[in-house]
């Protein structure tokens, strides 16, 4: 289980998470709402380490991490990965090598089965990210945290930026992930739509605070007005 | 004077991070070393990228200022003196002990500087550093070690073919212009120049070739958000990197050659 207890990160004085909590069960999938600059990323990144919080504990499976202890980070990585927002490969490498990047020989057996869920031809891979689209580098860095494969995944906006067709293939890679390996999904997006049919919960983030936590029902019936808000843009979308 | 002591301490703390990466990359080296895990491919590829691609310009540099210097000597002996017999010897000298190190250095901290804490910057903000780190993978071996090894191959060849380029330039001035013969110019040379002075040059071209990469990276691995934080990173590189190579230089100076 991952679980966050009263997370609070402050930059130069402003507050960017206020004691947040969060729990996540394996083979569930939490999806985290938000206006934008409102601290999802930051969030996702102190789950892993990578922003230490100022107050609040993060554990995984029942350890509680030590985001200054580097070594011991290592090993809560390879627990909790994440894809970042942007798709971060190293330019100096081309996508095969960007996969293949710090992976121990058995790791690589999944790479056609991953390939095949997010629709890549492995004939791509020869190529450096700078020669490809923006939804391929994007697909490559999911690929490269599946094949470590995970017991969760943070999802930073996997489908911002992608088209419709994209975008499905990106939800049915996560009921994949979820169903086959049985690993906890955390996906923030602005995408509505895809949180009302893949979610088993809806956490929604409003200056700093959680105001919305509960189901996707729930969360269409809310009469709280940034979450009719939230849906109001769902509707535009669907038209 | 305290606005000084403060701007002293100030500048002092700049280099305890470049410091902290350089031991560091020390310890990280001798594990690879250990391990037999060194990235050739990427070594290699850092070589070509300071030695070879810097190779031209130093060159073209080189051959100019010590065929001015030559002159100028010879100009200034000429009147003093009515004799510039002793030039080519001096004007070697000269090139030997610091010409050759300092400039080499100077265009290799704008060349390859500039490029290490752009490269890393821009890495920062597309958060390829922090991916690494979910890589498990450190920047310092899988960053640094690499460039500070090219650098330190780059800055040591290219001195010493700068001061192959600056004997030959010398040679030729002295027998087309000053009527000496190259043997006779090699015994003249010989009465200034020993291996002491060469060994020097080369001590300066590994410490200028350490400074320059760990200094820019330092700038580079902490840049700011934005394009700007990279262009910063950059200038700031190559301005801290040439200061500390002069104060080293003088450094050395001081302790190599004073008696
Ligand atoms: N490393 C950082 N240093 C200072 N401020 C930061 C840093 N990272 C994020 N912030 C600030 O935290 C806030 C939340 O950012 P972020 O989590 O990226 O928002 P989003 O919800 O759109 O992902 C923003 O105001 C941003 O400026
Ligand atoms: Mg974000």
């Amino acid at each position: 289980m991952l679980e966050l207890k009263s997370i609070t990160k402050k930059f130069a004085n402003k507050v960017v998470l206020n004691s947040v909590n969060l729990r996540l069960q394996r083979s569930q999938i939490l999806f985290v709402l938000g206006r934008s600059g409102v601290g999802k990323s930051v969030l996702l990144k102190t789950i892993v380490g990578l922003i230490p919080q100022d107050r609040g504990e993060v554990w995984i499976n029942g350890e509680k991490t030590d985001p200054l202890n580097e070594e011991k980070m290592v090993t809560v990585r390879q627990k909790c990965g994440l894809v970042f927002q942007m798709p971060a490969l190293l330019d100096s490498l081309t996508l095969q090598e960007n996969l293949e990047f710090g992976l121990e020989g058995n790791q690589k057996s999944g790479l056609r089965k991953y390939l095949d869920w997010v629709q890549l031809s492995e004939g791509v891979l020869s190529r450096y990210p700078s020669e490809v689209s923006f939804g391929t580098q994007k697909k490559v860095s999911v690929v490269r945290t599946l094949l470590r494969e995970p017991q969760f995944i943070l999802f930073d906006e996997p489908t911002t930026g992608l088209d419709p067709v994209s975008r499905e293939v990106t939800n049915q890679m996560i009921r994949n992930v979820v169903k086959e390996s049985e690993t906890g999904c955390v996906v923030v997006s602005h995408d509505i739509q895809s949180a009302i049919e893949l979610a088993n919960s809806i956490m929604l983030l409003d200056e700093g605070r959680v105001v919305f936590e509960g189901t996707p029902e729930a969360f269409r019936n809310s009469d709280q007005g940034l979450i009719r808000s939230f849906c109001k843009g769902m509707v535009v979308l669907d038209a | 004077m305290r606005a000084l002591g403060n701007w002293a301490i100030r500048e002092w703390g700049q280099l305890a991070y470049p410091t902290g990466l350089f031991w560091a990359s020390i310890v990280g080296l001798l594990k690879s070393l250990t391990r037999a895990s060194l990235r050739g491919k990427e070594i290699t590829k850092q070589i070509y990228e300071c030695a070879v691609m810097s190779l031209p310009v130093i060159a073209f540099s080189l051959g100019i200022v010590s065929l001015m210097s030559v002159l100028e000597f010879s100009w200034h002996m000429k009147v003093v003196l009515k004799q510039d017999a002793l030039v080519p010897g001096f004007s070697l000298i000269l090139t030997i002990r610091e010409v050759a190190p300092v400039v080499t250095a100077m265009l290799l901290a704008s060349r390859v500087g500039a490029s290490i804490s752009a490269e890393m910057g821009v890495m920062k903000i597309t958060e390829q550093l922090d991916q690494l780190k979910l890589l498990a993978v450190s920047e310092v071996d899988y960053l640094l070690i690499p460039r500070w090894i090219g650098c330190i191959v780059a800055n040591v060849t290219l001195t010493l073919i700068s001061i192959a380029i600056a004997g030959i330039v010398t040679v030729f001035i002295a027998a087309r212009w000053m009527g000496y013969q190259p043997a006779e110019f090699y015994n003249s040379l010989l009465l200034f120049t020993t291996g002491h002075d060469l060994e020097g040059a080369l001590l300066k071209a590994l410490c200028f070739g350490t400074l320059i990469p760990f200094v820019s990276a330092s700038y580079g691995l902490r840049c700011a958000q934005g394009s700007q934080g990279v262009g910063d990173a950059a200038t700031q590189a190559v301005a801290r990197s040439s200061l500390l190579i002069i104060i080293s230089d003088l450094l050395i100076n001081s302790i190599w050659w004073m008696p």
